[in-house]
Parts: structure tokens; C-alpha cells; sequence
């Protein structure tokens, strides 16, 4: 055996020599740096992104035999449904459900941007879709990372890294998204509608909100209990001001660590020999289009409360329903100052904003129930 | 799956959502008005108990330093309001306050 032979011997049990046997591999390390770019570069949901495209990379390097041992191991979180009701955990914990219960009208908002998530089921059901699949699709449009990954993991496995990459582009993309919709759908005199102040909610009522949302939503759709349950039992945490440890673990140390396990098993999903199908291309339409359509459906219900309440309730807060906290709240808050320099709408859209958490919460729950999580 | 009996899932999928939602909504006025009863409630069932307090001598009244505001496009009463609210919200007093101008945004 000489140098060459050795040299030949190494390379042919290479990565590289990988590459050329199935060059799809090369698309999907090409993908996996783009992802990368949207997430350090244009800053795209980057605490999220950048570990799902580390994953994605560290999956479509040929012959590591990494997806057999560690990330198969970190997956099972995602397999079981644990992650994502980890990081509902530390959302619950994040977020202050009291614009909500200042003002509990902003539920129908919340309720109107699960809108996306029926019609991009159907959507997925033309195109030709299985029925579970659809249903994993349209979760998309709920625009809860999380929830969606939960829903895909039991109802469409194969199609995982798909849904969850198409979800977080577009929560990402929330921004260049709505004001379109927000625009289109309201009047100018609408826009610059001017909200009261909110009234202040007590402590009681802030640690019974928890528990009675779980009481009430799990005993009515039990399939909703690994979100809804972690989300509310995070929030009593925060709101107790007796288990600040634990909130302070919830909301950091371990949404942290389970982010980093999620999004590695996520993206190492993504193998070029499953994931560049035009499946994927259809996926991440069908995610725009259930996006969008959530967006609709929280500003008519906007327009409905304008005309309801004589005109207290601007409408763009409606768009705040789709559940991507707080960056949907922003943009409602953006639009409706550059309509009226004088209008602070941040604190009213985080009442939809929240509120649109447990209705996609609820629309997964109902999905799983059908469909059979 | 035919397309009426997907279509039936997804109407009903979203009715579900409304009225999980309504139901909420109704949980939390109900919440609201019993904390907001109980709240009255243990306020008048124990008054305040009465404190005599032994008159303190007068203490010199503590130096309130006046001057000038630049006021645009606001009046007199408003700009007493503003400067009212802001001490009260931040919980410094007038007299340490001071403001320069308060100017109406259009």
C-alpha cells in the first residue's frame, strides 16, 4: 500500500466523496448556509434559526453517522412532544396575559387569526395532501413556532423540518407581511383610532386566570393540556411572586437549553433525500397563504369590534392575533402610529397578541383530536 | 377525505376556537366581578382601625421653586395636568420637578 492508495482510501470514505454520490446533499449544506445567513445576518428569528441551520448542516454532511447517535437522541423531545411544551413552559413565564384580562374582548381578535390555519388546511387537502398532513400545515398559520412543531411531530413527521422552517421564516417575516393586509383592510379613519387606556388588573385576578384557563380548556379539549398547561403553569410562576426561582429558570436557563435541543433536532430532519421534494415548495406556500389569511381573519374581527364598540377598538390590533409575541403586537403598534403620531397601540395589541397564543393552542388541540395525535 | 366533510372539520375547527375563547372571555368578567366584590367586600367588613395621631408641630413648608415653561400649542389647565401626571407616575414631587417647555404633538 502506498501514499496514493492511502490518499484514495481517504478520500473515498470521505464526506466529500459523499457529495459526489448524491450531490442533493451539497444543495442542503448550501441551504443550510443560507439559513444561517438569514439568521445571523438579516437577524430572521436568529435564537431559533441559526440552531435549526447548524442542525440542518450537521444532518446533509455525508457519512457522520450523527443523525444515528447523538441528534437521534436529542430528537426524541421532539418525537414525544416535549420541547415544544418545554418552551410554552418559558413563554407562559415570559408573558403578561394582563392586557388580556384588562380587556378579555381581545380573545375574539386572538380568535379570528386562526382563521389561516382552516383555510390552509383545506388548501393542503386540494393540493393533495393527506388530511394529518394538512392539519400540520395549517398550523402554520397559527405563527406559534412551537405549537406547530408539536402538531407536525404527531401528525406529520416526515414533513417536520418543513413546517417548522416555514414557520419561523415567517414569523420573521412578520413585518413585510401584515402592513400589506393592515393597509389593504382598513380605512385611514380606522387606522388612527385612538385607544383608551386599559384599567389595571389586580394580583388575584392574575393568579386565577392561569388555573381557570386550564381548568376550563384542557377539560373541554384535552389534547390541548401539554401546551395550554405548560403555558399556564409557567404564566402562575411569574404571577405567584412566590416561585421567582422557577419562573427565572422557565424563562431563561431552560428555554434556553431546550431551544438549542429543539432547533438542532428540527434542522437535522432536513435530509436532502426527504427534504428536497417539491412537497417542501408547496409547504412553505401553503405557509404564506395560511399566514396571510390569519392576518385577514384578526382584522376583520378588528373591523367588526370598530363598528361594535363606536369606534373604541382600532382594528389594526386584529392582526396581532396571529400568536407571534411580541412581534405581531409591534407591527400593529407601528402601523397605527404611522397612521396617528399619537396613538400607542403596543400594550392594546398585546391583548389579541396573547389571546392568539391559546386559540392556536386550542386549533392544534382540536387538529390532534380529529386527526388522531 | 371528501371536500364536505373537510370542510365541516374546518368550520368546526374554527367555531371550537371562537367558543373556547368566548367561553374565556365570560370566565374572565365572571373573575373579575367576584375579586372586585370580595375586594369591597373584606374593605368594609374591616374598617381602617382609627389612629390618633398627636399633632406635630409645623414643620417650614419645604421650597417650591417656581419659573418659566415654554408652552406650545398647549393652554394652562393641560400643561398643569401633564405636570401633575408626570409627578404622580413618577412618584417625584412638583416642587422637585422641572420642566422645561411641553409642546402639543399634531
Amino acid at each position: 500500500m502506498n501514499i496514493l492508495e492511502i490518499l484514495k482510501m481517504i478520500f473515498a470514505e470521505s464526506g466529500f466523496a459523499g457529495l459526489i454520490e448524491d450531490p442533493r446533499y451539497l444543495i442542503m449544506i448550501l441551504f443550510a448556509c443560507f439559513l444561517l445567513y438569514l439568521g445571523i445576518k438579516r437577524k430572521y428569528e436568529p435564537l431559533l434559526m441559526i440552531p435549526i441551520a447548524f442542525g440542518v448542516l450537521l444532518a446533509n454532511l455525508p457519512r457522520t453517522g450523527i443523525t444515528d447517535g447523538l441528534i437521534h437522541y436529542l430528537s426524541l423531545g421532539v418525537e414525544y412532544g416535549i420541547y415544544p411544551s418545554l418552551v410554552f413552559l418559558g413563554t407562559g413565564a415570559m408573558t403578561d396575559f394582563g392586557p388580556l384580562i384588562a380587556n378579555p374582548s381581545s380573545l375574539m381578535m386572538g380568535a379570528g387569526a386562526q382563521f389561516g390555519i382552516f383555510t390552509a388546511f383545506l388548501m393542503a387537502l386540494i393540493l393533495g395532501f393527506d388530511p394529518k398532513v394538512a392539519a400540520a400545515i395549517g398550523v402554520i398559520g397559527g405563527a406559534d413556532g412551537p405549537t406547530a412543531i408539536l402538531t407536525a411531530s404527531k401528525l406529520a413527521m416526515e414533513y417536520l423540518p418543513a413546517i417548522a422552517i416555514a414557520a419561523y421564516s415567517y414569523m420573521a417575516l412578520i413585518p413585510m407581511i401584515q402592513p400589506f393586509w393592515m393597509r389593504l383592510l382598513t380605512t385611514e379613519e380606522e387606522r388612527k383610532t385612538v385607544m383608551k387606556q386599559t384599567r389595571q388588573v389586580s394580583k388575584t385576578e392574575r393568579i386565577i386566570f392561569p388555573i381557570a384557563v386550564t381548568i376550563f380548556v384542557v377539560l373541554l379539549i384535552p389534547d390541548t393540556a401539554p401546551l395550554v398547561g405548560m403555558l399556564m403553569f409557567g404564566n402562575l410562576l411569574k404571577e405567584t411572586g412566590l416561585t421567582d426561582r422557577l419562573s427565572d429558570t422557565a424563562q431563561n436557563a431552560l428555554t434556553n437549553t431546550v431551544i438549542i435541543f429543539l432547533g438542532i433536532s428540527v434542522g437535522s430532519k432536513a435530509v436532502a433525500t426527504t427534504f428536497i421534494t417539491f412537497r417542501t415548495i408547496e409547504i412553505v406556500i401553503l405557509g404564506l397563504i395560511a399566514f396571510s389569511f390569519s392576518t385577514i381573519g384578526g382584522l376583520l374581527l378588528g373591523k367588526i369590534m370598530y363598528r361594535v364598540t363606536g369606534g373604541k377598538v382600532n382594528p389594526l390590533i386584529g392582526s396581532a392575533g396571529v400568536s407571534a409575541v411580541p412581534m405581531a403586537a409591534r407591527v400593529s403598534q407601528m402601523e397605527g402610529q404611522r397612521a396617528n403620531p399619537n396613538n400607542y397601540l403596543l400594550m392594546h395589541a398585546m391583548g389579541p397578541n396573547v389571546a392568539g397564543v391559546i386559540g392556536s393552542a386550542v386549533a392544534a388541540g382540536f387538529m390532534l383530536k380529529i386527526f388522531g395525535g | 377525505m371528501s371536500a364536505g366533510r373537510a370542510l365541516i372539520i374546518a368550520v368546526s375547527g374554527f367555531m371550537i376556537v371562537f367558543l373556547m375563547l368566548c367561553l374565556l372571555w365570560f370566565i374572565m368578567v365572571l373573575i373579575n366581578k367576584v375579586t372586585t366584590s370580595l375586594e369591597k367586600g373584606t374593605k368594609t367588613e374591616a374598617p381602617a382601625p382609627e389612629v390618633k395621631v398627636k399633632p406635630e408641630p409645623a414643620k417650614p413648608q419645604e421650597a417650591v421653586f417656581g419659573g418659566e415653561i415654554a408652552l406650545y400649542d398647549v393652554d394652562e389647565k393641560t400643561a398643569a395636568c401633564i405636570m401633575a401626571i408626570v409627578s404622580d407616575e413618577t412618584k417625584i414631587p412638583l416642587s422637585q420637578l422641572v420642566f422645561k417647555s411641553i409642546r402639543a404633538l399634531s
